[in-house]
């Protein structure tokens, strides 16, 4: 009998060894075999990737272990934290001195061109819901840092808040619960809060029709988590009763110009970003929304990626509105000049959440072309 | 050891190819191997392992063969155990720390990465091996393969136990493999992965958590908690490599001898230096403490003594944390054996009190790389912040409670006494029991391995 036992022990334990390798070198091609270079560090490190990444059931190992770590107590999963309604990422701390740099630079852009410049910092979920988090990961500064950045903005740069609007409606959805964005809803109130300062009047919610353009949308913070209890989410579009205004989308990465006639593009839902839906995310350096109010004036964006679930609103507002992505600006090694001429505009918007706006080190190159026509003007002196 | 490709390509191809073949290839397959394992983690380990083995086979010979003319035979027990220590000072580098006996120096180190594997075990193995046979405890052995298979055995490379060619000649000479022993070899392979991704890496997580806490602000309580996160990482961490160890040799008919017996539940740190790392502990008492003491005066045998302390504690990295905590713990040697009439007359529950608050107190001079740190934290933890608890230590004892509960009744010896008083009650059942227990083990190990945040690498040695 104990024999038999042994022998079931170890030719189980090898059957199951085996099938999970010939699963891996067989039977998943999710990543191929990459080899950088012919170093046996670098051989090692990329067969390694390859069987990690190929490995079978990845997503069930992965949630067979967050499940568990939640039943010891844990709710943190790397920067991700675990709440009863949501997955929250937040970080050790904001680098408020380099969005005070950041802010200098706004300031800058203010200076060098003629059109009024309007800074709109949103909060992220862990600002909203800090009392959600855990007492030590709390994000109870982010307000702080919202006002500290505006006060150090010039008396002409117009600051839009976009913090109290969002708390006051903090028991909607208004935050994606697997993705680090917000939701249509929570554009929503932003911008019904942010028109107002722009010169503008804000659509009435009832002049809007919902539609779901998904409901089962599973963001990045749940695959990095992935602790079974959080609902997938919901993309909803805030469409207008009336004629949509929008008549071309023109949307330019590295010298390209793909054309389109609508600022939502479905694709992206059965894409792995399905938030991409709105603009196509992050993906263009320079994109150009015309709409069909001739009279309107003119905005140009320079965004962070909140900035694509908020725009789709601003287009009955607006003749033109360009958005600049000044992270992918600078990848791609040029300044904003390259794209667009900021004195054509009526308005600049500068839209970012307060993190990434901390993060961000790419606004260089908003202020790049004053440095080139300095040094002009030091040649022709 | 504890990576995907390890368990899940290594293991099952080696140990196919393993007991298909006879046992005069199986000879030849194990040195053959190591090389592979070791070119893997680093090419650059070839060298010493080629000199360790070297010197072996022909030190042994040499050795042997001038057993009438002590001044020839002597030269080559010299250079056999100079090479070899060489080959140790060179290429053992702590993962801890990175640390190794070129940046002590000061110079540039030899190796990129710390992963020489096994530059700590082949060099003692075959200076055992040369010193055996020079003290006329065994004849050398002529067959090359057996001597490379006993220096180079890797399953033992990454943490011990360390053993001794006469206890492996047998099963060198004809190594076999049985199901008996494989189940066996499985389930104590399982218990050290199990030791390593569950309870070692979420003891070093914690112990990381603690740590990002600057010292100028640490509670009280926080600092305790890490200092025992610390201290049961330290543990859990080679005890587990051994343990898989001793695994994989049992799968591949070797047995070797057992590496810990619950030092923590010690009373004293006499007890613990003999019940932590046995193997080590005999080594250096073998080779180190007797060679210099040789039975001669008492100054010789407590200078052999304290040496073998020193030494032992090199075995963990060469740093100047480990030589400070060796001294600490060669002071507190001193203390119990100034204070032994005394401590004799306690109650064995309140000298295990004092050791393990005593062993607490040290620790941090082998956590931290720079003294003044661990003096500092050793003041957090007696409240030179002012402060007793937090925040965080709130929501670390919250998160880890759980985990450490576990641990601690695992380094006490309670888990496995309960499971083998679980045997004992029912043969039949686990009969039943022990098959399904082992692949839920297995099950449960890859998803640590696959989703648990840096699990695939030892820290610490």
């Amino acid at each position: 009998m104990k024999k038999f036992s042994d022998a079931i022990t170890v030719i189980s334990f090898f059957t199951i060894l085996v099938m999970f390798a010939v699963s891996v070198l067989f039977f998943s091609g999710n990543k191929d075999f990459e080899l950088s270079g012919s170093d046996p560090g670098e051989v090692r490190d990329a067969v390694n990737d390859y069987v990690d990444s190929n490995f079978p059931l990845s997503a069930n190992w992965r949630s067979l272990y967050a499940n568990l770590m939640l039943l010891t107590g844990r709710v943190q999963f790397d920067d991700v934290f675990y709440t009863d309604e949501r997955l929250i990422r937040s970080y050790d701390s904001i680098d408020l001195d380099n969005g005070m740099d950041n802010a200098d630079k706004i300031n800058t852009l203010a200076d060098m061109y003629l059109a009024p410049v309007y800074v709109m910092l949103s909060p992220t979920a862990a600002g909203i819901y800090s009392a959600d988090l855990p007492e030590y990961a709390a994000d109870d500064e982010q307000k702080d840092s919202i006002n500290k950045i505006y006060m150090e903005l010039d008396k002409k740069v117009g600051t839009i808040d976009a913090y109290y609007p969002l708390y006051s409606a903090r028991d909607e959805y208004i935050f994606y619960r697997t993705e680090d964005l917000w939701t249509s809803f929570g554009a929503y109130y932003a911008y019904c809060g942010s028109v107002g300062q722009l010169g503008l009047e804000a659509s009435k919610l009832q002049n809007y029709d919902q539609e779901y353009a998904s409901s089962s949308f599973t963001g990045s913070l749940y695959a990095k988590a992935m602790c079974s209890g959080i609902l997938p989410d919901r993309i909803n579009i805030f469409r207008s009763k009336y004629q949509s205004p929008v008549e071309s989308v023109e949307l330019e990465k590295n010298g390209e110009v793909k054309k389109s006639g609508s600022v939502y593009f479905r694709s992206a839902l059965k894409s792995g970003r399905q938030t991409d839906i709105f603009l196509q995310g992050d993906n263009y350096e320079r994109v150009t929304v015309r709409t069909a109010s001739e009279d309107a004036p003119t905005l140009l964006v320079i965004k962070g990626s909140f900035a694509n679930t908020l725009i789709p609103f601003y287009t009955p507002h607006y003749r033109e509105i360009t958005l600049i992505d000044p992270e992918l600006v600078k990848k791609a090694g040029k300044n904003i000049t390259d794209y667009v001429n900021p004195n054509r505009y009526d308005q600049i918007l500068v839209m970012y959440d307060v993190e990434s706006f901390c993060e961000a080190d790419c606004f260089d190159v908003l202020t790049a072309e004053r440095k080139s026509k300095q040094a002009e003007s030091g040649e022709e002196d | 050891m504890v990576s995907i490709s390890f368990i899940y390509f290594f293991l099952p191809v080696f140990m196919g190819i393993y007991s298909l073949v006879s046992s005069k290839v199986r000879k030849k397959l194990l040195p053959l191997c190591t090389a592979v394992v070791v070119c893997w983690a680093e090419p650059l380990g070839i060298i010493p392992l080629t000199v360790s083995v070297l010197s072996a086979y022909l030190g042994g010979i040499f050795i042997f063969n001038f057993r009438n003319k002590p001044v020839k035979q002597r030269i080559f027990l010299i250079t056999a155990v100079a090479l070899n220590t060489a080959g140790f000072l060179l290429f053992h580098k702590c993962r801890y720390d990175g640390s190794d006996l070129m940046t002590i120096l000061g110079c540039k180190s030899l190796l990129k990465t710390a992963a020489v594997v096994g530059a700590a075990v082949y060099p003692l193995n075959s200076i055992s091996y040369c010193v055996d046979i020079y003290r006329g405890k065994y004849r050398c052995e002529h067959h090359f393969d057996m001597v490379a298979g006993f220096v180079a055995f890797f399953p033992t490379f990454t943490a011990g136990p360390l053993t001794r060619f006469d206890k492996m000649r047998k099963c060198l000479r004809k190594p076999t493999v049985s199901f008996a022993s494989g189940a066996k070899g499985i389930r104590l392979f399982l218990q050290g992965l199990f030791r390593k991704l569950i309870l070692s890496n979420t003891m070093f997580e914690l112990w990381q958590n603690v740590r990002e806490i600057s010292l100028d602000k640490l509670p009280a309580i926080s600092a305790w908690i890490g200092m025992l996160a610390f201290a049961l990482f330290v543990y859990f961490e080679l005890s587990s490599f051994s343990l898989m160890a001793s695994g994989i040799a049992l799968l591949m008919g070797f047995e070797l001898p057992e590496n810990f017996d619950d030092p923590y539940t010690a009373s004293s740190f006499k007890e613990l230096i003999r019940r932590f790392n046995i193997t080590l502990y005999r080594w250096n008492r073998r080779y180190i403490h007797h060679s210099i003491s040789k039975g001669g005066s008492k100054t010789a045998d407590i200078a052999g003594f304290c040496i073998a302390v020193l030494m032992g504690g090199f075995w963990y990295g060469i740093s100047a944390r480990v030589l400070i905590f060796s001294l600490a713990v060669l002071l507190m040697l001193v203390l119990e054996k100034l204070f032994e009439t005394p401590l004799k007359k306690l109650p064995a529950f309140v000298r295990r009190l004092i050791f393990l608050f005593m062993f607490m107190c040290i620790m941090p001079l082998l956590a931290f790389s720079a003294p003044d740190e661990s003096m500092r934290y050793i003041g957090a933890m007696f409240g030179s912040n002012h402060a007793a608890v937090d925040m965080l230590s709130q929501y670390l004892t919250e998160t880890y409670l759980l985990f450490l509960v576990i641990c601690i009744m695992a380094a006490g010896g309670l888990l496995n006494s309960a499971y083998k008083k679980a045997e004992h009650l029912s043969e039949y059942l686990t009969v039943i029991i022990q098959p399904v227990l082992t692949i839920a083990m297995l099950l449960l190990c890859t998803a640590f391995l696959i989703a648990g945040k840096g699990s695939l690498t030892g820290f610490l040695l």
